[in-house]
């Protein structure tokens, strides 16, 4: 057996969160962590935040972990990374010594140009951490240096460098995110996965990484998940966080199987994500025996401009038949519209909110498009017109046929639009 | 977008054309139960083409049966129960309970003046600005009780006495916490860049505004009310 240096390694995994949800990432660093037979002991604990919440009281809460960490681990996204950066900041002029460590889907892409303008970051790791984590203290551990780690991006004498990273194959290896000492959260804030990876490519989204490709769980696998999550004492719903819930028809039924003693039960699914043109009678009943409830769907934009511009399709007849056949087993369905999508003009996003009004949907949910790193839109901007703010969240500033004026009234309409559409009896 | 089915809760006769509210000299009788019914039965009909329904015609509260209309509405199919009032019966929480339990989801509220002196010389009602901020403030205790979505309109009704108080009347229904503003200026009374002022304000406020009439096609709000805010 290899002789480490350290006898033992503290690591704080930070999440500073949206109200209501919890960033499951660092649950399933910290298992990678403690599982990981290479590594001498590790004390790891899990601090979730709220966006919400002051940056100096998380600051205060973080000095006064005990022992002091030897790392501290950030999972950062668009609407966390101001609070983030403030934090890593201070820390480093109080803290030198503690390594900081960044991931998530707002560093990943950017990872050397991060490390660059954030001196006090000892690294960051682009893409799933459950390896490229355990492997960052293994250095440490060793006394070495974390250059050459796959999925790590470190400082060399040469300056700033990357090592890229395979995508992890056999999801199983992956130690499940909840335990008895971590349970799930019972108000709704508790996430399984089935599957990696999506099968679209859409130009403001994050998920695909560049790739269709799809990389699964085991059958066996997300049954142990769902029995872990469904059996928690006082828990009565979850969802499921995969990129599209209904991929194919035959993962649906394998899920229902799953479900159907949990949904005897009483245990629901709360908002996951379907391709909605696919749904017909036989997949929501399917949804229905899921224990679904509720599920939130596209069109982003009716567009045919934006749709292209954003590599997806959009055939109306068929959503407008998923919705009636979600609404008709007791689905609601929450559609999404992005203000700002190149190629739509003020007047196509005002048909685009009157065809999800019309399609019956419950709730619309208007969202301002933030052009996040690493997607095909963040890398043709230029090209595609879109003037956004280059710090997170990135929102869209103007387009080339929306004034920044323009965006803002088309942001409080849709709020006021939500509003109505939700005031149902 | 969405298009609400008015309901007439009031048979409504004008004894002399006005040019504003202040000389209004209208009459006005509760509906009785049948010909409530007989537009209800008409909506149940055409629910398809309807987002939902709309109590209006004088003040709604003045009707003895207002919460048997609105039962009686939810059970013709309506998705979305809508009613216009000037907020006065509202500050006494039970009618706002009252009304919200019916499943009265949506509640489009008259302003006509931004100072208590104002607003109630115009409505010709002493005490209804005050009574109006209880109702609002009554109406978001209930959303918060009870659990429910509920849309706050504030209608701005305009006319040659109160354009000046224009962005006052805004900005103190936004301060109630409305959902939207809507502008009713039959008379044409506001001038474009009154209400360019006022779109300006409610935007950087976060409050949106609907309103008819308005003719600049290259601005969202107002396509939005040429084409979408059409009601029946």
């Amino acid at each position: 057996m290899e002789l480490l240096k350290k006898e033992r390694i503290v690591i704080a995994f930070v999440g500073i969160n949206q109200p209501g949800y919890k960033t499951v990432a660092n649950a399933y660093l910290l298992e990678a962590v403690k599982a990981d037979a290479r590594l001498p002991e590790v004390w790891g604990q899990m601090l979730d935040f709220s966006v919400d919440q002051d940056s100096w009281w998380m600051f205060y809460q973080l000095l006064a972990l005990e022992p002091k960490p030897d790392f501290i681990s950030f999972s950062v996204y668009c609407w966390n990374a101001e609070q983030t950066f403030t934090l890593t900041r201070m820390l480093h002029q109080v803290w030198p010594d503690v390594k900081l460590i960044v991931g998530g889907p707002e560093v990943g892409p950017q990872a050397l140009d991060v490390l660059e303008s954030h001196p006090e970051l000892y690294a960051v790791v682009a893409g799933e951490g459950e390896k490229s984590v355990p492997s960052l203290l293994l250095s440490y551990a060793r006394e070495g240096e974390p250059f050459g780690i796959p999925g790590v991006a470190c400082r060399t004498e040469q300056g700033a460098r990357f090592t890229p990273e395979e995508p992890i194959k056999n999801l199983d290896a992956i130690r499940p995110p909840y335990t008895l000492e971590h349970p799930p959260a019972l108000d709704g804030a508790a996430y399984i996965e089935t599957f990696r990876g999506c099968p679209h490519q859409c130009g403001y989204c994050f998920e695909a990484k560049g790739s269709t490709r799809i990389r699964s769980f085991s059958w066996e696998r997300v049954a142990e998940d769902v029995a872990r999550v469904a059996s928690t004492p006082g828990l009565k719903s979850f969802t499921f966080i995969d990129s599209v819930f209904n991929l194919t028809l035959h993962r649906l039924k394998k899920i229902a199987e799953i479900m159907a003693p949990w949904v005897r039960r009483g245990i629901r699914l709360h908002t996951i994500e379907v391709d909605i043109e696919a749904v017909d009678d036989e997949q929501a009943q399917l949804l229905k025996e899921c224990g679904v409830m509720s599920v939130e769907t596209g069109p982003q934009t009716t567009n045919m401009h934006a749709l292209q511009a954003c590599n997806r399709r959009l055939d109306k007849e068929k959503y407008i038949s998923g919705v009636a056949a979600c609404r008709a087993q007791g689905i609601r369905v929450e559609a999404d519209l992005i203000i700002g999508l190149p190629g739509d003009t003020v007047r196509d996003v005002l048909e685009s909110m009157r065809f999800v009004v019309k399609s019956g949907a419950d709730k619309v949910q208007m969202s301002t498009l933030h052009v996040l790193p690493g997607t095909p839109l963040w890398e043709n901007a230029d090209e595609l017109g879109l003037v956004y703010d280059v710090s997170a969240p990135h929102e869209i500033i103007q387009t080339r046929d929306m004034s920044f004026r323009d965006l803002r009234k088309l942001e409080v309409f849709g709020v006021a639009l939500s509003a109505l559409v939700d005031a149902t009896c | 977008m969405l298009r609400f089915a008015k309901i007439e809760l009031a048979q409504t006769r004008t004894e002399k054309p006005s040019a504003c509210m202040l000389c209004d000299a209208s009459s006005h009788a509760p509906a009785d139960g049948a010909a409530i019914s007989a537009q209800l039965e008409q909506f149940f009909h055409l629910s398809e083409q309807f987002d939902g329904l709309m109590f209006g015609g004088f003040e709604p509260f003045a009707h003895p049966d207002l919460v048997g209309a609105v039962i009686q509405a939810r059970a013709s199919n309506a998705r979305r129960i809508g009613l216009q009032t000037d907020g006065g019966a509202l500050s006494v929480v039970q009618n706002a309970r009252g009304c919200v339990d019916a499943g009265v989801r949506i509640f489009e509220i008259s302003w006509l003046g931004a100072s208590e002196s104002s607003h109630d010389a115009l409505t010709k009602k002493q005490g209804l600005f005050s009574a109006l901020h209880k109702g609002i403030a009554a109406l978001h205790q209930v959303e918060h009780d009870l659990g429910v979505n509920l849309a706050i309109i504030a209608v701005l009704n305009m006319c040659s006495h109160n354009q000046r108080e224009l962005l006052a009347m805004a900005l103190d229904a936004i301060e109630c916490g409305i959902t939207a503003l809507r502008i009713e200026d039959p008379h044409a009374t506001l001038a474009s860049q009154d209400i360019t002022a006022l779109y300006d304000l409610a935007t950087t406020q976060g409050v949106a505004v609907f309103g008819d009439g308005v003719v600049e096609l290259e601005s969202a709000h107002l396509y939005i009310l040429d084409e979408l805010e059409a009601r029946v």
